[in-house]
């Protein structure tokens, strides 16, 4: 389904370059769960920008259904984020002003799905929340209507960065249960980038970096639920 | 505090555009106040000067002829101090030119003269020779020691030009009522010795004008009564248009001034304001770290005190600096119409309580918006992950009309509602923007207005004859026939005004405010005198023309809406049948009477064309043009600076929603068109409201024109009104442009980064 096939990245710092990532090879799978592993700076954020489409590798393939994402303008990398993408970051990003039904449906809409907010909104367990908006609302509830907002555009990649970096670890595992049924139930291929190695138990696939470089790529067929994560 | 000092300019370095449009502002401000005050005050102190030194009566009475007991009357009246008489008559310079040419001479006794000697042979009445004005000399190519053939009834009679001078009771000089603007190639005046006006040309009367220094109320009952039949007209300073348009112009420019920067400075300040705060808002987590690395809050308050302070200070100081341009600029323009002897440049203390208040803005501003870090605790302030309010919108309750909102837009609403400073600021920078060009565009265009009604609709003659003899020219040209004479009328609003007797004719069409012509009713007044003097339709008005012993009593009939000449128009049958005498000396002719027949009537004593007056009124309205240009532009640049301050912040507070939606999947042209919505909104508020307060002000500013002889009203035409939305609206959607340009560079990446 999506392949990177040797990415390079680079970022000019004043008079230094610096390699983000540096031939990196990698492919994910509809519905797997893809925990992304690194300590700060190995190129993690990056890397999943990328996936994104919201950056451009300097060098390599980035494909998607055998896509070429990295060639695309920036007209056609919308229509991908659009289609395909959904984001959840760590500090959730939700739109102040609206309620968190609205969120969701702002996102909803682009896939013609708004209809629907309200239905993603209970999948995460804040249908009596609906009318709050985030600054009513705890950081977990915010990510709950962060990832609902992603899951309401039924994205074929869900891409989360550091999606528990900010929660309680009893939230956290909440958080985390929520992601790893996007991926079983609706096989949604989920990636997600973190630096808490722990949570690799849960993985199909684990792919660890360590400056900009893949350390290593594993494979796991017997992930461990949820629970077992010792936070 | 030197690491801080370098902070404090990198940080401005850094942000120079913000702070660039608050030193625009602060800069506008100042140069306008203190560049209009300059102008108006100078102008002021210029002709306080000029007046005193060249001792200005304070009153003229006009009579066919005073006797020596009727001076003596006068100068017994008490609080008169001294009065002088003098001859005045009016003579035709010959030239090859075929253009007529007037002098009017006033002759001097006194060797200590009242006008002020340019150029030439000192005053003295043993000389034979003549003291002419410097605009008419100079617009005729006339020097000193050049001979000037002058006429005087059938008199001719060569003078040496002796020198050139100016007079302070000639600081507007039109020569003529029929002229609005002062006409020098045509009408000049001058000085001469009573000898020489006796011996030259003949002269046989006695002094016909009397010059009075000193004060009393009833000096102008008194005149009338102490000469009767022979009084012809009392002016003091208010009513000499020579004189009065000057001091009007000062009161004009002083209205604009205060009129026009209170609007301005107003917007600036809210502009100022909104810009520093969210300026230093951005800086909460720098003050956090100064307050957790030790920073006392004074210090930490005068850091961010000298963003405001200097910002201030510099913007008002280049508008200290450059003021003086703008005082020389506006001062210049009026040259063409007043003679003064010295033109200076004046402010007052208000100018620097202006400027302080600007420099104080700015320094409070800045403290205010860094008060809650400077309070608060750093470590609140350190995390950076305080969430912006959401709130819900009135809008909400009401039925189901938020439900058929979309989510962006239902996204836009509730911000601005939530950022009602920054609404605020959009709406009435539009709405102030559009008030000022409304102003700028509508006052030329209602002075326009009013020459054209006035020389087109009101009057639509071709020439105007004056003659010698009413009865020699009465059976020869076929015309409307108007008599011209001052008059007291009781009840009046303090001043004597004029009395125009028409026979029947097409050329004077002045319509009442039903509609209606002037018909043999009774008597119709112009609207300005009937506003000043509180009369209406069916008053009783007493009417004592000059040169009549009687009175006549007449109904009002119509409040006529002319604005020129200012006073009572009736019929000739009318007049007749009160007892009234017509024998008017002025013709209104078509283009039939051509200017051969002219020339060969020596009954025709002066010749004006319609034509020459309507160029002469838009010289007036030329002499204001660079004022309102001044006023056209100053308005582009703070709408577009408001809306670019407005543009600005929005981008700046939304970046991080900006971003969120682009990674969501909007398009670029998708939050261009959520940023159209909201400025387009703002923008239709602001002008909806900006229109009608535009045309209020208009009308408020255009009446501030108004003198005792001219009314001007406002007139606000499509064209006005066009001109001005389409800046304020070009404005509005270059400012979306350059908000959808910074979307369009909006890095995500980063932006989104940021928040961590």
């Amino acid at each position: 389904m999506l392949k990177f096939i040797n990415v390079s990245k680079y970022y000019n710092v004043g008079e230094q370059k610096v390699k983000a990532l540096d031939d990196v090879n990698f492919e994910i799978k509809k519905g797997e769960f893809t925990v992304i592993l690194g300590p700060s700076g190995s190129g993690k954020s990056t890397l999943l920008n990328i996936l994104g489409g919201m950056d451009r590798a300097t060098n390599g393939k980035v494909l998607f259904d055998d896509k070429e994402i990295h060639a695309l303008s920036d007209h056609q990398l919308s229509v991908y984020r659009r289609a395909i993408v959904g984001f959840v970051f760590q500090f959730y990003n939700l739109i102040p002003s609206l309620t968190a039904l609205e969120n969701i449906g702002i996102a909803a809409q682009l896939t013609n799905n708004d209809k629907q907010a309200e239905e993603f909104l209970k999948k995460v367990g804040l249908e009596n929340r609906k009318n709050n908006f985030p600054n009513q609302m705890s950081g977990g509830e915010m990510q709950r209507v962060s990832i609902a907002r992603a899951l309401a555009k039924k994205p074929q990649l869900l891409l989360c960065d550091e999606p528990t970096g900010a929660l309680d670890s009893v939230t956290g595992k909440k958080i985390l249960e929520i992601l790893r049924d996007a991926a079983n139930d609706e096989n949604t291929a989920v990636v997600m980038v973190t630096h808490n190695a722990e949570f690799a138990k849960i993985a199909h696939k684990v792919i660890k970096l360590r400056d900009g470089k893949i350390f290593s790529i594993e494979e796991n067929n017997n992930p461990a639920l949820v629970e077992e994560v010792e936070y | 505090m030197k690491y801080l000092n370098r902070k404090l300019f990198r940080d401005i370095l850094r942000n120079w555009t913000q702070f660039f449009s608050v030193f625009l502002m602060a800069f506008l401000s100042v140069l306008i106040f203190v560049g209009l005050q300059g102008a108006w005050h100078g102008l002021e102190v210029s002709l306080e000067e000029y007046i005193n030194t060249y001792n200005l009566p304070d009153a003229w009475v006009q009579s066919i002829v005073f006797s020596e007991n009727e001076i003596e009357q006068f100068e017994n009246i008490s609080g008169v101090d001294t009065v002088s008489s003098k001859i005045r008559v009016t003579t035709y310079m010959q030239t090859d030119e075929s253009e007529d040419k007037y002098i009017i001479l006033d002759t001097f006794n006194n060797t200590e003269m009242d006008f002020k000697l340019l150029e030439g042979r000192a005053p003295n009445i043993s000389e034979e020779g003549v003291w002419i004005n410097k605009e008419y000399a100079n617009a005729n190519s006339i020097s000193v020691n050049d001979y000037i053939n002058i006429e005087y009834g059938n008199v001719e009679c060569s003078l040496k030009v002796l020198g050139i001078v100016q007079s302070a009771d000639r600081i507007y000089f039109t020569g003529t009522l029929e002229y609005i603007a002062p006409n020098y190639s045509n009408y000049g005046y001058g000085y001469i010795s009573e000898n020489t006006l006796k011996n030259c040309m003949k002269y046989q009367g006695g002094a016909n004008v009397l010059e009075i220094y000193g004060n009393n109320k009833e000096l102008r009952n008194m005149a009338e009564d102490i000469l009767g039949s022979k009084f012809v007209a009392y002016y003091d300073r208010n009513t000499l248009v020579d004189v009065s348009e000057s001091l009007d112009r000062v009161g004009q420019i002083k209205n604009l001034s205060y009129m026009f920067s209170c609007i301005f400075i107003l917007l600036a300040i809210l502009a100022m304001y909104t810009t520093i705060r969210r300026l230093i808002e951005t800086q909460t987590k720098e003050i956090a770290v100064l307050k957790a690395l030790g920073f006392s809050n004074i210090k930490i308050g005068i850091h961010y005190a000298g963003f405001g302070a200097i910002v201030g200070l510099s913007g008002t100081g280049l508008g200290m600096a450059i003021s003086p341009v703008l005082s020389s600029f506006v001062l210049w323009t009026q040259k063409s119409m007043f003679s003064i002897a010295e033109w200076k440049i004046s402010y007052s203390l208000s100018s620097l309580l202006v400027v302080l208040l600007v420099i104080i803005i700015c320094i409070v501003s800045a403290l205010l918006a860094a008060k809650d870090a400077i309070g608060g605790l750093p470590a609140l302030f350190l995390r950076g992950t305080v969430e912006k309010k959401g709130r819900k919108f009135i809008l909400e309750r009401i039925g189901n009309i938020w439900e058929r909102f979309k989510f962006e837009h239902r996204w836009a609403i509730r911000d601005a509602a939530a950022n009602k400073v920054r609404l605020f600021m959009g709406i009435v920078g539009v709405a102030g923007g559009m008030m000022l060009l409304i102003v700028g565009f509508g006052t030329p265009d209602s002075i326009n207005h009013l020459v054209e009604k006035a020389y087109t609709e009101d009057f639509s003659y071709d020439k105007r004859l004056d003659v010698a003899s009413y009865e020699d020219a009465k059976d020869k040209y076929s015309g409307q026939w108007v008599q011209i004479s001052q008059a007291r009328f009781s009840p009046d609003d303090g001043y004597n005004r004029l009395l125009i007797v028409i026979s029947e004719g097409n050329y004077v069409n002045m319509r009442t405010v039903e509609g209606e012509l002037i018909k043999d009713d009774g008597v119709y007044i112009t609207q300005g005198f009937a506003e000043r003097a509180h009369l209406t339709v069916g008053d009783e008005i007493v009417i004592s023309p000059a040169l009549y012993d009687t009175d006549f009593k007449f109904t009002i009939a119509g409040i006529i809406t002319s604005e020129t000449n200012q006073g009572a128009y009736i019929m000739q049958n009318v007049w007749e049948e009160a007892g009234g005498k017509f024998a008017p000396r002025t013709i209104l002719v078509d283009e039939s009477i051509s200017n051969d027949i002219i020339e060969d009537d020596k009954n025709i004593v002066s010749v004006i064309e319609i034509e020459k007056q309507k160029e002469n009124a838009y010289d007036f309205v030329d002499s204001l043009m660079s004022v309102f240009l001044m006023i056209i532009g100053f308005a582009i640049l703070l709408v577009v600076v408001v809306l670019y301050n407005l543009g600005s912040l929005n981008f700046v507070e939304r970046q991080r929603d900006y971003a969120t939606l682009r990674v969501l999947g909007f398009h670029k042209n998708e939050l261009r068109n959520i940023t159209m919505i909201e400025n387009v909104g703002t923008t239709l508020i602001g002008w909806i409201l900006g229109v009608p307060l535009g045309i209020w002000f208009l009308d408020l500013y255009v009446c501030t024109f108004s003198t005792i002889r001219l009314e001007y009203t406002s007139y606000v035409s499509i064209t006005t009104l066009f001109f001005a939305s389409i800046v304020v609206w070009l404005a509005s959607m270059t400012t979306t442009l350059f908000v959808s340009y910074r979307i369009k560079k909006l890095d995500m990446v980063e932006a989104l980064k940021g928040v961590e």
